[in-house]
């Protein structure tokens, strides 16, 4: 482990979320989970990481992109969550499908979320254009660059 | 601006006046779906039957699920605003279905 990430905060994120989870802290930053294991201490990597993790700490507001769903379905195209602190809750949000839940923890924040995004994927799935508004049209087409329907 | 509601009062301007067709319980919060005739139209989360206030960070949401503007919510939740002007709300904003290929909406 390195002394030049807050391996702390790294801890909780990764245990507050899924495995397949790929962990965006920038927009042009991805991170596996696997990686997690390969920062060595004074690195280039450490120390971009180790500031990135700072901002979004201080910040709250981060992202995830969920490569799977809960029941293990693959996602064609990960699935981005906006991850932020609301007051004293978490609120993670889909902005394209007009997603949001807030919760204790970010853990439950995603868990809810995905739980929509299923949900929704059902109400549409189906449907044919003449059976939806014209939102959800457009959830519908989002949903099936997500998923294979 | 969105106002201070009690969630009781707007699960129940929720309920009464959008009238989600289909309504999921199984989550924390109930989840409603809305339909137009037979075109599904907009997704509502549903707050606890409870009486604290809820913020306006949360409101937003609820507001926006609705597809009502902050002061057709406030009109919303306070009974400025009936079931049918609500629904008359979603008919002017294109909510209608995608017409078929014999132009039959």
């Amino acid at each position: 482990m390195t002394a030049q990430v807050n391996w702390a905060t790294t801890k909780e994120w990764v245990e507050a979320t899924h495995d397949q989870l790929v962990f965006a802290y920038a927009p042009s930053i991805l991170l596996q989970q696997s990686d997690l294991t390969h920062v060595t201490v004074g690195s280039e990597l450490a120390i971009v990481w180790s500031s990135l993790l700072r901002e979004a700490a201080t910040s709250g507001r981060h992202t995830v992109s969920v490569k799977s769903l809960p029941s293990g379905e693959l996602l064609l195209m990960p699935l981005v969550i906006e991850l932020a602190k609301e007051n004293d809750e978490c609120l993670a949000e889909v902005s394209e499908l007009e997603l949001y839940a807030f919760a204790e923890t970010e853990k439950d924040a995603i868990a809810e979320i995905l739980e929509d995004f299923d949900d929704l994927r059902r109400e549409v799935a189906g449907k044919d254009e003449t059976q939806l508004g014209e939102k959800a049209r457009d959830w519908k087409r989002i949903i099936q660059s997500h998923i294979a329907q | 601006m969105l106002r201070d509601f009690r969630e009781k009062d707007i699960r129940k301007a929720i309920i009464d006046k959008a009238k989600p067709r289909k309504i999921s319980k199984n989550s924390p919060h109930w989840k409603g779906k809305i339909y137009v005739g037979e075109v599904f139209v907009a997704k509502v989360k549903i707050p606890n039957d409870h009486p604290r206030i809820m913020r306006s960070s949360k409101l937003r949401f609820i507001a926006r699920d609705l597809q009502l503007t902050e002061d057709q919510f406030n009109a919303f939740v306070e009974c400025r605003l009936s079931g049918t002007e609500y629904y008359g709300i979603l008919n002017a904003k294109g909510t209608q279905g995608k017409p078929d290929s014999e132009g039959r909406a």
